[in-house]
């Protein structure tokens, strides 16, 4: 587009400047006629010669010149002209004028109109004016015909478009090998980005030798990349660590099939045989359940039906079904008054974490000692502290707590325990918007704070002791 | 043979030992790793079978500890971990065998079979003594082409001995490798087994050396 514009611009010009150089040529040849009239007594004479000015003497030659009086009567023409007549209209004295014209023959001509007072012969000569003889006005119109200007100025044009479709040809190559050239890195860092599956996540691009504007794309590739790879070896863990609670509760299974199929069993041992299938189908069936649940927690769509709820009736209630295993252990329950709040939460998830605090304090709490919960009311959240003493849990297995399949005996295949009661806890503190922490203070006691936002609505009701 | 069964899961522990004393082994189990530990180190094992992840003392620490103090025992490890790491892991502790769960148990009593070939020196699984033929895979006996039908406490007597090679094999040894820990130490178990294999091998084959104990031999021509 700028190309085609300078162009333009250029064509305008030239064809400007060469339209004044031919008119001033032509005025310059007009001028010279014009010097050559002069008047004597009245009349209007002129000294043209034909050999002097021999291209005004070719027939239909490039040519053409008339003088006429400021009457219209035609003084003098040239022979080039012929038998052609000019329209001898009137000009001011002030400026030749230029303009186009058709011969009858089909020349083209360029035309200059000059209204000019011939000088007078005697005041040319040095003498006086005889009597007082009017000064006359004569028009002289000279023509040279136009077509080698537009010859010239065709090929002007065609030059000109040449270059610049060349010009244009170059560019468009130019910038295509350019931009090509650019691209190549973005092309190959493309291609890598492209190769890249689950099993090639360690690659990191900032390493590779790409150019420095690829340098921030490159980085923030990798940032992505070691987010990807951290969730997918976190999902690898979950899967393998799954697959491994498994294995136990299959051998068992396995076992117990083959050896009653091939060892002959009492009826007694038949019976105890059943009773091991029911038992490893139960802690596959709890399993899978903690499988779901952390599925269904990880799944931010999951219906939250927030509605209003007292902390402590839920605490009770989550502690009821591990009250007797606790008994049996002399581990008791002591719920402080601050307990008492209303809260508007989803009270199936409240009560699911609840159940697992209450389910661990119940079983790892050390024989004899004391559970207690509390509540205090902040500013944007209320926060519940579940604490018990920590038995073996020690400080460097604090960050271990909330792991999926973490459990301080790794080798404790109980059944009911999995080790992923907390973790689930923490997502469904998360679906919540709250958050789950653990740390030992001291007591030394283990302590869980529960957070949750409080929603607009959200009122404290503290009621007294619970 | 007498094995020692290092499982936390009780309904492994239960099946698995019952196929292994149906398969004439003697069967000591623990439900712990310091159990294991203690009974490894106090009594003379032909096979331990320990399970990895263990509560109180992992496999792999009792299997250091074991071979730290001299013990040649052959270990057979089970275990849910699978990957080759922990499988070059456990052989790199002195494990003689690994085994994954879950296992076919058949693999498992094949696996054990091979380990106690394997702590006498013997690695055809065909014992030949005199007219006597012992196949130690198949738990098959015959002589002279005729099979024999013993009990499993029966063919655990006569694979001991013929893992021997016919070496003297005093009593307390015979209990201590054929008899678990629900025999009275003080029954004469072992004088009734021999006395019962006699019987159905024949009166030539097993010697008595007096106040020595037993081989098992070829009768001499």
């Amino acid at each position: 587009m700028m190309l085609g514009a300078m162009g333009v611009f250029i064509q305008w010009r030239l064809v400007r400047q060469l339209t004044a150089e031919f008119d001033g040529s032509l005025l310059e040849e007009g001028q010279a006629l014009a010097a050559l009239a002069e008047q004597d007594n009245g009349s209007i004479t002129t000294d043209f010669s034909g050999e002097s000015m021999p291209q005004f003497e070719r027939t239909r030659g490039a040519e053409v010149f008339v003088l006429a009086s400021s009457d219209g009567h035609e003084l003098a023409r040239s022979r080039s002209l012929g038998d052609t007549s000019l329209p001898l209209g009137g000009t001011s004295m002030d400026l030749p004028q230029f303009s186009h014209s058709t011969l009858p023959d089909g020349r083209s001509f360029r035309f200059v109109r000059i209204r000019f007072t011939p000088r007078n012969e005697e005041e040319t000569e040095g003498r006086k004016p005889a009597g007082s003889s009017p000064r006359l006005e004569a028009l002289l119109i000279v023509g040279r015909d136009e077509d080698p200007l537009s010859a010239t100025l065709s090929e002007l044009r065609a030059a000109l478009l040449s270059a610049i479709a060349a010009a244009v040809v170059c560019l468009a190559a130019t910038v295509y090998w350019s931009v090509r050239r650019g691209l190549r890195p973005l092309h190959a860092l493309g291609r890598e980005v492209s190769a890249v599956d689950a099993h090639s996540l360690s690659i990191r691009f900032s390493t590779r030798h790409f150019p420095s504007e690829l340098g921030p794309i490159a980085a923030s590739l990798d940032r992505l990349l070691e987010r990807l790879q951290s969730a997918f070896d976190r999902e690898r863990r979950f899967s393998a660590n799954a697959a491994h609670e498994f294995r136990t509760p299959l051998s068992e299974l396995r076992a117990v099939a083959e050896v009653s199929l091939a060892v002959p069993a009492t009826e007694s041992e038949q019976t105890q045989a059943w009773r091991d299938v029911l038992t490893a189908t139960n802690r596959m069936e709890s399993l899978a359940a903690c499988l779901l649940h952390i599925t269904r927690s990880e799944n931010p769509i999951a219906a939250i039906e927030r509605k209003q709820l007292l902390a402590s009736e839920a605490i009770s209630a989550a502690w009821r079904p591990f009250a007797g295993r606790a008994a049996l252990r002399g581990v008791h329950i002591s719920t402080e008054a601050s307990c008492g709040v209303s809260i508007e939460t989803d009270p199936s998830l409240f009560r699911a974490i609840a159940d697992n605090l209450c389910g661990n304090a119940a079983e790892y709490a050390p024989s004899g000692s004391t559970f207690e919960v509390s509540a205090e009311q902040r500013a944007d959240c209320v926060s519940f502290f579940f604490s018990n003493p920590p038995g073996a849990i020690v400080e460097s297995d604090i960050p271990h707590l909330f792991e999926k399949f973490w459990r301080k005996d790794a080798a404790l295949h109980d059944g009911a325990h999995h080790g992923m009661g907390l973790a689930i806890a923490t997502d469904l503190t998360g679906l919540l918007g709250g958050s789950l922490v653990a740390r030992l203070i001291p007591g030394p006691l283990l302590q869980f704070t529960l957070s949750l936002p409080l929603p607009g609505r959200l009122q404290n009701q503290i009621n007294g002791p619970a | 043979m007498r094995l020692l069964f290092v499982e936390d899961s009780q309904i492994l522990r239960r099946a698995v030992s019952k196929a292994l004393r149906h398969s004439g082994y003697a069967v000591d189990t623990c439900d712990n790793g310091e159990d294991g530990l203690e009974a490894a180190e106090t009594t003379e094992y032909d096979v331990l079978i320990l399970d990895v992840m263990l509560p109180k003392l992992d496999g792999l620490t009792i299997l250091r500890k074991l071979r730290f103090a001299g013990c040649k025992t052959h270990v057979l490890l089970l275990t849910a971990r699978d990957t080759v790491a922990d499988r070059v892991d456990g052989l790199r502790q002195g494990a003689d065998d690994y085994l994954v769960k879950p296992f076919a148990t058949e693999e498992l009593l094949a696996r054990v079979a091979a380990l106690c070939r394997r702590a006498y020196g013997e690695k055809s699984a065909l014992i030949n003594v005199g007219p006597l033929r012992l196949d130690l895979g198949r738990r098959h006996i015959e002589r002279n082409g005729k099979e024999i039908d013993l009990t499993a406490r029966e063919w655990r007597l006569i694979e001991f001995l013929a893992l021997r090679g016919g070496k003297v094999v005093a009593r307390s040894e015979i209990e201590a490798h054929i008899y678990d820990d629900l025999v009275e130490p003080m029954s004469n178990v072992v004088d009734s087994a021999i006395y019962s294999l006699r019987r159905k091998i024949g009166p030539d084959l097993i010697r008595t050396r007096r106040g020595l104990g037993y081989a098992l031999e070829a009768p001499s021509v």
